[in-house]
């Protein structure tokens, strides 16, 4: 609760930066990019056997979208986030003679959704595909397995500036992967430029 | 943390995510059935031993509590237990029994509902005394014999009247084998243990299964696995890293990151069959190997523990099934296979070609009560895959008449089996 | 499966990002699209027209399955009868799971809100033949509903809410067959659709249901013993002439 209430208060203020410079067009095929860091949440396991782990890390997405003065905005984003990484002792007998096990897990994603607008707040959901990759070298082998999954994505943000052409702004971001029970909730700086736009008059 | 009402909000909007909302603190699921505090009375009782046990096996009808388990209801015993199997919604009860010092015959243990698992504890004592005695004694008692105690909900203290009397013995066996499917119920089914795992093969008894079916799978490095889908994800198993197919890990791999959904390890077949050999009375298994690459590397352990089945005087047999058109061309191409039973689930041409024994074909084809007389007829065993809803098994029982059931509620089959069986008797008794 | 899946997101996402390059408001003073959802129909003798695809995520607990959606294709037409009845038709097709039904519905406006009831009867009906399921069976469905729509920003926001019930039903597995001749209440369908009328005058159409009903309500999953109603999403995008 304290964390959400502190993301909407952060982007109340920046909002009001937004709000004192916005110049946004009215009709606009916006490009954007995005960089952040995040968190996961969900069914871990076993972890008795950890050494040390990092939960979450960085993510990047590109995305477009075709903003309009209507209600909703669609948008088609791709990108990618860091889950998880640790290491680990060995778990079974047999292979208690071997070095630990170093895994890391990450996903990349294809989503595509609306989105609100309301002044410089933007309200987004969307649904798609989540590509979870696994790497793990344990017992001197490394295995890549990989493994598709549907899921939905919610973020709320603010635009900072919104220019005629360039803009940026912040967004807190949830990556909600229902077929493997994970959760990223993370926080982004996102970047866009209009690759055209019809002015506001 | 996420808060909990944050997690609401991410909860509602993403309605299917809900076990990443309500699991946050990173532990693996668990299916636990509710147990006596400090053990119950049975930790003050002498285990009731297996001949003992069989002397409450029977046909039953409750006097009081009819609610929990139906009208019909078929008490057996397995190894360490004794079983309750009704008719309503797939309830049973299992129970370890014991006898007291002061003569009582006790059964404490749980009841379970299969459709929506429900559950509780329950505690029951033979009556009268002199019959109770006579059990724990290994004596036949001749006159009425009785379950009388309570049940519950949950952990609660059993506090609701729930009371049997016996109607009759039960037949020498069922009519209809009853094959446990995924080596006794689904992971989704939450009757213990996870499927396909060593815990649930040593339950399958007290489910009312005397076969299981297990399904086989092959690491990279060519080790048999039991496991059921082709590639490993959070609906059977719980780890970070255990996503992806089973054939892009190898055993060690799978050792490190996986354990199944209630947090059992992932078994090789080779210790699956080691513990249906040493640890259990099942008299069936039925392997269902996904590939031929599965095949091969179980047809020798397949050969190992049937060899040390009959070293032991176990009465078992280990069948290799064969689902697919792929899987029966890959057995045609073998040779030197005659010790090797085998299952075909296709058709009954393919059932030929090999000379299987047993054919295995899925229930949606309709009972073929005339093809299923047939193949009987020329020597071969039916088994209809897999058959859960009361309503179907009861038909499938009457019209197809076939040696055998798989299904995810053994002990709802066993007891219409034996309903089926002893109405026939009564229909053939003049 | 993977192809699938792709296929279908980007046919959605597409039509949305279609609509949204056309999108223009309503202008309620000298036109007003015929809608496929909105409580008040047609006016008398006019007709609207959807074609749309929408798909189920069916319950984890009871689709033992990696591939957990089900496609369906969308069909919704409405042709208005005068004093603000309409007949309706609606069909959702994939083979397994069909559903078609015709209904009545009656609409008015009050102030921006509109509100309305309807009532649906049909079948449903599903043959299958994908391997381990041979069966078929079909069902009297009836489906009464309540919808309110307030536009937002030019966009036509309804909410339906219908009860689901099925009157008999019957199921064929090989030669043998079984009959069901109770009527059940399933449960409930709780809806959101989006439309967007368009510059040529037609709408496209989105939005989202959850549905609350027991596993055997879908005739794909007829053959569930599990009683307890399972909520499942159902989302779904068309174009409306």
């Amino acid at each position: 609760m304290k964390w959400t209430a502190f993301t909407f208060a952060a982007f109340a203020v920046l909002g009001q930066v937004g709000v004192a410079t916005a110049k946004p067009p009215r009709r606009a095929l916006e490009i954007s990019v995005q960089s952040g860091y995040g968190h996961v949440w969900g069914k871990n396991g076993d972890r008795s056997h950890e050494l040390e782990s990092r939960n979450g890390g960085a993510s990047v997405a590109v995305g477009i979208a075709y903003r309009t003065p209507y209600l909703f905005v669609p948008w088609v984003e791709a990108g990618w986030a860091t889950l998880q990484w640790s290491r680990e002792t060995p778990k079974a007998r047999e292979f208690s003679s071997e070095a630990p096990s170093t895994s890391s897990l990450a996903t990349a994603y294809l989503l595509l959704g609306p989105s609100v607008e309301e002044g410089v707040f933007r309200f987004r959901a969307g649904i798609g595909l989540y590509h979870q990759q696994v790497t793990s070298t344990f017992a001197g082998q490394t295995i890549t397995p990989a493994s598709w999954d549907m899921g939905y994505y919610l973020a709320y943000g603010v635009r900072v500036h919104d220019g005629p052409r360039f803009g940026w702004g912040v967004e807190a971001m949830g990556l909600l992967m229902s077929e493997s029970q994970l959760t990223y909730l993370g926080i982004a700086l996102r970047f866009w430029g209009n690759a055209w736009a019809e002015p506001r008059h | 943390m996420l808060s909990s009402r944050t997690a609401v909000v991410v909860c509602l909007v993403g309605s299917v995510n809900l076990p990443a909302c309500g699991l946050v603190t990173g532990s693996t699921e668990s299916v636990g059935h509710p147990r006596f505090e400090n053990g119950g009375l049975i930790a003050e009782a002498t285990p009731l031993s297996q001949v003992s046990a069989r002397l409450l096996e029977g046909l039953w009808e409750p006097t009081a509590g009819g609610s929990l388990l139906g009208s019909s209801l078929v008490v057996q015993s397995s190894p360490g237990y004794v079983s309750i199997f009704g008719d309503r919604d797939a309830t049973y009860a299992v129970f370890e029994a014991g006898c007291l010092d002061d003569g009582r015959l006790v059964l404490e243990g749980y009841h379970r509902t299969a459709i929506d698992t429900s559950t509780g504890l329950v505690r029951l004592f033979v009556e009268p005394a002199d019959a109770a005695q006579a059990i724990c004694d290994g004596k036949v008692s001749d006159g009425p014999l009785t379950l009388e105690g309570s049940f519950g909900n949950g952990s609660g203290v059993p506090d609701q009247t729930l009371a049997l009397v016996r109607q009759r013995l039960l037949l020498a066996a069922p009519a209809t084998m009853v094959i446990a499917h995924r080596g006794g119920c689904r992971s989704s089914d939450d009757c213990g243990a996870s499927e396909n795992s060593l815990e649930i093969l040593r339950m399958a008894q007290r489910l009312g299964a005397d076969r299981i079916e297990v399904d086989v799978q092959v690491t990279s490095d060519g080790v048999p696995i039991l496991y059921h889908d082709s590639s490993f994800g959070p609906l059977l198993t719980s780890g970070r890293y255990c996503r992806g197919a089973v054939s892009d890990f190898t055993w060690a791999h799978v050792t490190q990151l996986c354990k199944l959904r209630y947090g059992e390890w992932v078994p090789r077949l080779d210790d699956a069959l080691r513990t249906v050999v040493e640890e259990t009375e099942l008299v069936g298994l039925w392997l269902d190997v996904k590939t031929p690459a599965g095949m091969n590397a179980a047809l020798p352990l397949v050969r190992k523990w049937n060899q040390s089945a009959a070293d032991r005087g176990r009465n078992l047999r280990i069948v290799v099934g064969l689902s697919t058109e792929e899987l029966v061309n890959a057995w045609l191409g073998l040779t030197d296979i005659d010790d090797v039973e085998c299952l075909v689930e296709t058709g009954v041409s393919e059932l030929r070609q090999t000379g299987c024994r047993i054919w295995g074909p899925r229930w949606t084809l309709g009972p073929m009560a005339s093809t299923v007389a047939q193949i009987q007829a020329e020597g071969h065993t039916v088994a209809f895959w897999t058959l859960d809803e009361e309503q179907f098994i009861d038909l499938f029982i009457h019209q197809a008449k076939p040696n055998g059931l798989l299904t995810n509620r053994p002990g709802l089959v066993l007891q219409r089996s034996y309903l089926a069986a002893i109405q026939a008797e009564g229909e053939a008794t003049p | 499966m993977t192809a699938g899946k792709v296929t279908l997101e980007t046919a959605t996402g597409g039509i949305l990002l279609a609509a949204s390059l056309l999108t223009r408001p309503a202008q309620a003073e000298e036109y007003r699209p015929d809608f496929v959802a909105h409580p008040v129909g047609p006016e008398a003798g006019r007709w609207a027209l959807g074609l749309g695809v929408g798909f189920d995520v069916l319950p984890r607990r009871l689709v033992e399955a990696e591939w957990r959606q089900l496609p369906h294709a969308w069909l919704r037409s409405r042709v208005g009868l005068g004093r603000k009845f309409y007949l309706s038709q609606r069909a959702n097709v994939v083979i397994i799971d069909n559903q078609f039904q015709l209904g009545l519905g009656w609409g008015h406006g009050v102030g921006e809100f509109a509100f309305g009831i309807h009532d649906h009867f049909g079948v449903n009906w599903g043959t299958m033949f994908v391997s381990g399921f041979d069966a078929k069976g079909w069902a009297f469905a009836h489906n009464p509903g309540v919808s309110v729509e307030y536009p937002l920003r030019g966009v036509i926001t309804t909410l339906t809410v219908e009860a689901l019930i099925l009157h008999a039903r019957h199921i064929t597995v090989g030669e043998a067959s079984l009959t069901q001749k109770h009527i059940t209440f399933q449960g409930m369908s709780f809806g959101l659709t989006f439309e967007s009328p368009l510059e040529s005058k037609n709408v496209v159409f989105y939005g989202l249901a959850v549905v609350y009903a027991k596993p055997d309500y879908q005739l794909w999953l007829a053959f569930s013993d599990a009683e307890q109603r399972q909520i499942y999403p159902r989302f779904f995008a068309g174009y409306a002439f």
